[in-house]
């Protein structure tokens, strides 16, 4: 992808992955779909399209890490609540 | 200012993750919640055995992270390089080399990720290997 000088435009990729793969968290899926939409209209030299997706992928990102970490202090006060629980009953 | 911040955090809750998994099996402990796809309905997502996976190879044994989540071990050096990548973007303004794919290798990316999540949920070999653990028990 050859891009004009200065110009880059952030795809999240990498950050969609880890989300996906590590948090295993569907809404990455999305925030990878729109990472390939971002080179895929920077290719087309449609920068603003470009822009738009690198938006909509930002946001994938953020809601799909949201979620991992809700999950997680959910997960977190459950354990606790569970913990103080089984302390009682001994 | 702000952006430093958030990098700040992400390193952070990545190295004190690293950290937790090197000292604590997610197998064996409450400390990492389970997959909550996994525990609602009882499928295996692509991710699903990555931290037992990552856990393995922080100790050194790479038979049992391959078993655990095949994917995740053949991703994590060029998500290592990626994040090594972002950090370099956020100080330099531009990513690493060879950080631009193209669209058309981002989509297929995508559709392995996807297809190895169906993959491993299918009750018949060779596909059931996929599942997390499972190429343990042959």
């Amino acid at each position: 992808v050859v891009l004009p000088p200065g110009t880059t435009i952030q795809n999240y990729l990498v950050f969609a992955i880890v989300t996906t793969v590590l948090c295993c968290l569907p809404a990455g899926i999305p925030a990878i779909v729109y990472a390939a939409q971002v080179n895929g209209k920077l290719q087309a030299g449609d920068v603003a399209g470009a822009k738009a997706a690198s938006d909509n992928a930002k946001m994938w990102c953020w809601i799909s890490f949201g979620l991992g970490l809700g999950v997680f202090v959910v997960y977190g006060i459950l354990a606790m609540v569970g913990l103080i629980g089984s302390l009682h009953r001994h | 200012m702000r952006r430093h911040g958030v990098l700040m955090v992400l390193c952070s809750l990545g190295i004190t993750g690293l950290l937790l998994l090197r000292l604590f099996d997610p197998a064996h402990s409450f400390i990492f919640p389970p997959c909550p796809l996994r525990y609602f309905t009882g499928l295996y997502c692509p991710g699903c055995g990555s931290l037992r996976a990552i856990h393995a190879l922080l100790q050194g044994d790479l038979p049992q992270a391959w078993a655990m989540n095949a994917l995740t071990v053949t991703m994590l050096p060029f998500i290592g390089y990626g994040l090594i990548s972002e950090i370099h973007r956020h100080f330099r303004g531009r990513p690493m080399p060879g950080m631009m794919m193209p669209a058309s290798s981002i989509r297929a990316l995508c559709a392995v990720i996807v297809l190895f999540g169906v993959a491993r949920n299918l009750p018949f070999h060779p596909f059931n290997l996929l599942a997390p653990g499972a190429s343990l028990h042959l």
